[in-house]
């Protein structure tokens, strides 16, 4: 055990920022002609969340815990792990943050009312439209070609990004520490990663986290749907 | 029912064409005849004489399946062997550097000069012989040249193993390694304690924890050091960078600072090999070309330090 606690994490990251990058670079090349459908379904996430139509709220569930399932079988299993060990380890918990998306998108007593242009709503709207829309243009703001961005669906920030703007719209005030707890922790992973390979876009993930957490913790919690006047759907 | 003996897959196409592609990179003659003069020194146990400057893996040959960085690794192998260079050590703790070193050994040919330096990594002592049979095979070797115990990790029951299999002629050198300078005097005992071969410990220009003692010590008990992180995984490069390399430098012919730094370590006479780590073809020839041109003596290894040291 002392051996263990002797080790830094620097000694974990065993793989530079270049080859970290290029994973993307790859997943990208393998979607290929597909991807500009990968991102329309992201942005399908856009239209999903302000819905009042009950299949429409399923669907967009189904559709960001297939994007979680994807990134557990593609990225994390099949591209990742073989640079980073630990990586298997994640995968679990990420199919467990599949489960977990449409447990809350297909129960209807862990949804919030539907008024969603409050604070919270607000700012995990904008968080929505950051993962899905800004957060793939980061690369070539650090100088990065656009071929290694990171999509939802495809790249595990981008999707725990778009999943921190669902729970804050979506799930009720209990189903929040249903849903938050995995895409925290594993942008918390992520952020500590790209902070020891020093590259420059290591502080998007903390301001990240920080304006989820402050509104969340800062916000009037609204009245769950189980405590609301029942909304009438469709 | 078929005339074709050898059924073309697509495994037999791939290996084909990896074999046509390490025989276009591999010299004339095979590496024996390309091979420069460089320095040497001596392994104590054996008197097998060995290129002072190696490679190492850590971090920069950790590429997974990305074909592109794997190409790249085993032209910086190429050109590694085609300075000279023989010593390429990696680990089990190295993600997927012993596959990328099997990729290229496997692309360049049989007839590579490599000495195959790996390490047995794990905390259950009932996994190590299972750990270095997959070793072996990641790298495509039928055993190693040397076998370390990683950061002491289970040293006792690993030393045993390791013992074992040498007396059995399945590993030629047995040694252990440490990357932290407050280990030594566990290292240090164990050195007291135990046959070894080969010791391996970082050290460089700025991390000089292992001149008091453990360098002496290798030197008086006949057991080769290996160096690692000579340049400070780069940070010393990175430190240097747009600082003036002193005109003095061209007295032991250092062009660079990567030299500068890497002929401190390779002149302390206790280091039989140093192994840094790159992913570019031009790095790894100006770092063999230090194993080829003069060296500071102690009184030059003590005006660099404290030069370095000064900035």
């Amino acid at each position: 055990m002392d051996a263990w606690f002797s080790y830094r994490l620097s000694d974990f990251i065993l793989f530079s920022e270049r080859v970290y990058w290029r994973l993307f670079d790859q997943i990208n090349a393998l979607v290929g002609a597909f991807l500009p459908a990968v991102i329309a379904l992201g942005c399908l996430l856009l239209v999903g969340v302000w819905s009042r139509y009950r299949a429409v709220q399923i669907a967009t569930a189904v559709l960001l815990a297939a994007f979680w399932i994807s990134n557990a079988c593609l990225f994390l299993w099949i591209y990742y792990a073989p640079v980073n060990w630990a990586a298997r380890y994640a995968v679990p918990f990420f199919l467990l943050e599949a489960g977990l998306i449409l447990l809350v998108g297909t129960n209807p007593q862990l949804n919030r009312p539907l008024a969603r242009r409050d604070a919270r709503g607000s700012v995990g709207f904008a968080m929505l439209v950051y993962a899905v829309i800004v957060h793939p243009f980061t690369s070539l703001m650090f100088g990065r070609p656009l071929g290694s961005a990171e999509f939802v669906g495809l790249a595990p920030d981008a999707t725990a990004l778009a999943t921190l703007g669902y729970a804050l719209m979506v799930a009720s005030n209990k189903a929040l520490w249903l849903l938050l707890p995995i895409p925290v922790a594993a942008l918390a992973f992520s952020g500590l990663t790209l902070y020891t390979l020093g590259t420059p876009e290591a502080w998007v993930i903390p301001v990240a986290l920080l304006v989820t957490l402050t509104t969340l913790f800062s916000t009037k919690p609204p009245a769950d749907a189980t405590t609301a006047t029942p909304v009438t759907r469709p | 029912m078929t005339d074709i003996k050898h059924p073309l897959t697509r495994r037999h196409l791939l290996q084909q064409s990896l074999a046509l592609a390490g025989a276009a990179m591999l010299p004339p003659g095979g590496w024996a005849d390309a091979v420069p003069a460089v320095r040497t020194r001596v392994i104590p146990s054996s008197g097998e004489a060995m290129p002072i400057v190696g490679l190492g893996t850590w971090i920069t040959f950790n590429v997974g399946n990305d074909t592109t960085l794997l190409n790249e690794s085993a032209a910086v192998m190429a050109a590694f062997f085609e300075a000279g260079g023989r010593m390429i050590d990696s680990s089990p703790m190295y993600g997927s550097s012993q596959n990328t070193l099997g990729f290229g050994l496997n692309k360049l040919g049989e007839s590579t000069p490599v000495f195959s330096a790996d390490k047995v990594w794990t905390s259950n002592a009932n996994n190590g012989a299972s750990q270095i049979e997959t070793s072996e095979q990641r790298w495509g070797v039928p055993r190693f040249d040397l076998l370390q115990v990683h950061n002491l990790v289970n040293w006792e029951s690993h030393l045993r193993l390791l013992r074992q299999m040498k007396a059995a002629g399945e590993v030629r050198y047995i040694g252990i390694t440490t990357s932290e300078s407050r280990r030594h005097a566990e290292f240090e005992n164990v050195m007291h304690g135990q046959p070894l071969d080969f010791i391996q410990v970082s050290y460089n220009i700025l991390n000089r924890d292992s001149e008091d003692r453990i360098l002496p010590l290798a030197m008086d008990k006949g057991i080769a050091v290996i160096a690692n992180r000579p340049f400070q995984q780069k940070q010393l490069i990175h430190q240097l960078e747009g600082k003036p390399l002193p005109a003095w430098a061209q007295e032991f012919d250092a062009t660079s600072w990567a030299q500068f730094l890497l002929k401190y370590v390779i002149s302390h006479p206790a280091i039989t090999c140093t192994i840094p780590a790159t992913t570019r073809v031009d790095h790894v020839r100006e770092n063999m070309a230090c194993a080829a041109g003069p060296l500071p003596d102690a009184k030059q290894r003590e005006r660099m330090a404290a030069y370095v040291r000064d900035l």
